[in-house]
């Protein structure tokens, strides 16, 4: 009996132990990847109050050294690696001796000897997390003006991604290149999320709302002054106009989304403008989530759905969504989602509530953002369209593109009639518009020239200020893409509506290519490349890894978005 | 000798339009992002050991470039709050002059910034830097005449 106690604990308390030594392995990996980088001399851009270029600097110390030592000492003493133990004196002895930590570096990579590679590939997720909680407790630290002893961890986080912002600009641009690559992509693709669907739900729910007490409720604001370009010049004063003009002036002023309007306008009645704008920044975060989690349910089940839940308030969709303001995009990206999932369940089910709430939706999505609308509606006759070519779909497809079509040209009629008679732009010309524009850049446009490039690189460095330089968010997307492909409906929904972006992006205005970038549902394709991912580890080094590197990326995203809301707040 | 697959044929061709299509729309590239080199190219070095890394800012590097002083500030990553600060930097002259220049701006840790002075004739330079009320001084003999 005593013994059937203390043997959970035993093994618990051995699990510990082989967590705690990869823990050390892996920070002193990462250690030794930041020492690279600082010998190269790069730095990481990054927004903290304005534009900032951030040095990668390792502060040791004679004490870091010594807790460097101390690091790869403890994974040799619990693996009983005898003929090692010496090592990582000598390398600290070597270290003070020329006051540079290359041989502590050096060691840490040589450990690969005795430990093997399947060991290091567990312990570098496990150093991953520790950085990055080290990093969120330094956020927290600033954000809610607490008094912590922390270690200087932020140029370790920064290592993570920084010697791939040179080429960020490419990575994105072969995202949105990403359904090209569909015929080279492996077959029998299979999908596995390592965490529970329900509990990464709660922590996209919760990073949420952190993403946004960061910008509105922390010390780092403490006025709650506005953030965001269009929260200041665009909501503010327009929710101040409406009050003052009524419901007649929702229309005029907001031709271009209505619905947004109307609710901004409901708000600033009822909490004032101030407060309207700041609770306007929460909606696109909560809804946007939610919608990941239902659309990503209904496509690959749970799991997958969970990982959505819990990418979307950290991707760049949030990320840019917070700096641009840009509530009436990413709203209406979150209402596409949920219109998507209406349309795939009326394909699957039928019913007619179902195609009735696709139709609602999509009306929705057009009212809420008239660009977003017709997006999404493009996107949603493709999608479709392809559905149509599918046997058990056929007869459901064709019926919900007829109607829907029906449905956009009554609206926009209606829309155009009435919006006239008050006085205010109507879709169409709103549409004619905005197509000239787009149309004349085209024109002008040489595409992949070096000027072109000069605009798709200004676009991500400074338009989207280290917004789009999480790398996870293009290598994911990348690889979601080409590994779906066409296959289920999940693919014959995002493989057009990543070409539609990507259109859209090559060809917009120097200006707009950061939004243009925003109209994929990122949330998505990144939960299906981790899931990917994911399996292609569990099947190689088991369930347990799999899990370590899937809550190492998302604690790594965190630390990304959060850093993000920080800087944007201060 | 063994005879390649149709599918495995056309898998391979539509691999190497791709890879042309990759390099042509690349092509343009690199000329185009090392306008933002900036960015990602901090330069000089500080030794890990250096005790300056423990205070709230330090002189990254000087560097004199004809008539044009360059000098990279570093706050460091000491105290995890943004921070005010100020930067005094004295450049003496050859002819016995002295030009005073002063720059204030908010700075978050592991902020790297540089200033650049018109100094043709500096030949020594006292660097003044003071971040939420604490005071570095550094003096650097720049050479010539």
């Amino acid at each position: 009996m005593a013994g059937r106690l203390l043997k959970p604990k035993r093994l618990d308390l051995d699990r510990l132990l082989e967590l705690a030594s990869l823990t050390s392995l892996g920070t002193s990996l990462l250690l030794a990847w930041t020492y690279a980088l600082y010998r190269i001399g790069l730095s990481c851009p990054s927004w903290d109050c304005g534009h900032t270029v951030r040095a990668i600097v390792l502060p040791l110390g004679y004490w870091g050294v010594l807790l460097w030592a101390l690091l790869l000492f403890a994974p040799l003493v619990a693996a009983r690696e005898l003929p090692w133990l010496a090592a990582p004196a000598l390398a600290l002895v070597l270290t003070l001796l020329f006051a540079d930590p290359l041989p502590l570096a050096l060691l840490s990579v040589l450990l690969l000897f005795p430990f093997g590679t399947k060991k290091f590939l567990r312990a570098v997720p496990a150093g991953v997390i520790a950085v990055e909680l080290a990093v969120l407790a330094g956020f927290a630290a600033r954000a809610y003006s607490l008094r912590l002893p922390l270690p200087p961890a932020l140029p370790v986080h920064l290592a993570l991604y920084c010697f791939l912002v040179p080429a960020t600009p490419a990575l994105a641009f072969l995202a949105c290149l990403s359904p090209l690559l569909v015929p080279l992509a492996p077959k029998g693709v299979k999908l596995s999320a390592p965490l529970r669907g329900r509990a990464s739900l709660a922590f996209g729910l919760f990073a949420s709302f952190l993403m946004w007490s960061i910008v509105y409720a922390s010390a780092l604001n403490p006025g709650s002054k506005l953030v965001g370009v269009d929260a200041v010049t665009r909501y503010y004063p327009h929710a101040l106009e409406f009050l003052e003009g009524g419901l007649p002036s929702v229309l005029k002023v907001g031709y271009d989304r209505p619905l947004h309007y109307l609710f901004l306008y409901g708000l600033a009645k009822a909490l004032g403008p101030y407060d309207a704008v700041r609770v306007l920044a929460l909606t696109p975060l909560l809804l946007y989530t939610l919608a990941s989690y239902l659309l990503a349910r209904e496509l690959w089940g749970g799991r997958v759905a969970g990982l959505a839940a819990a990418i979307a308030p950290l991707t760049y969709t949030a990320t840019a969504g917070l700096f641009g303001g840009l509530y009436g995009n990413w709203t209406a990206l979150a209402l596409a989602l949920l219109a998507c999932t209406a349309a795939i369940r009326w394909l699957r089910r039928g019913g007619a509530a179902r195609l009735l709430l696709y139709l609602l939706l999509l009306a929705a999505v057009a009212g809420v953002h008239v660009y977003m609308g017709a997006v999404a509606f493009a996107v949603l006759s493709l999608f479709l369209l392809l559905a149509a070519a599918r046997k058990g779909y056929r007869r459901r497809a064709l019926a919900a593109l007829a109607l829907q079509v029906v449905v956009a040209a009554v609206g926009l009629y209606a829309a155009e009639r009435y919006l006239s008679s008050l006085g205010a732009r109507g879709p169409f010309s709103v549409t004619a518009l905005n197509v000239n524009l787009w149309l004349k850049r085209a024109a002008s446009t040489r595409l992949f020239s070096e000027e072109w490039w000069y605009d798709f690189c200004f676009a991500v460095y400074r338009y989207a200020p280290s917004t789009a330089l999480d790398p996870s968010v293009w290598l994911l997307t990348t690889l979601a893409a080409a590994v779906l492909g066409f296959k289920d409906l999940g693919g014959l929904l995002l493989a057009p509506w990543m070409i539609l972006t990507a259109l859209l992006t090559f060809t917009a205005p120097s200006s707009l290519i950061y939004r243009s970038l925003l109209d994929f549902p990122y949330s998505l394709a990144e939960a299906v490349g981790l899931a990917y991912l994911t399996a292609f580890i569990e099947e190689r080094l088991g369930g347990g890894n799999a899990k370590l590197w899937a809550v190492a990326l998302l604690l790594f995203k965190l630390s990304f978005a959060l850093a993000f809301a920080v800087g944007l707040a201060s | 000798m063994k005879k390649m697959k149709p599918v495995r044929f056309w898998k391979f061709a539509y691999a190497l339009t791709l890879l042309a299509l990759f390099a042509h729309a690349l092509y343009e590239y690199p000329p185009a992002a090392a306008h933002f080199a900036d960015m990602w190219s901090g330069g000089a070095r500080l030794s890990p050991f250096d005790s300056r890394l423990h205070k709230p800012a330090v002189v990254y590097a000087i560097e004199k470039s004809g008539s044009e002083l360059k000098v990279r500030v570093l706050r460091t990553y000491v105290q995890p709050a943004i921070q005010d600060m100020a930067i005094r930097l004295t450049v003496f002259n050859s002819d016995g002059s002295a030009s005073v220049y002063v720059f204030k701006q908010r700075a978050p840790p592991g902020y790297l910034t540089e200033y650049t002075v018109h100094a043709p004739l500096a030949v020594s330079l006292r660097v003044e830097i003071e971040v939420n009320g604490a005071r570095e001084v550094e003096e650097r003999w720049l050479g010539g005449s």
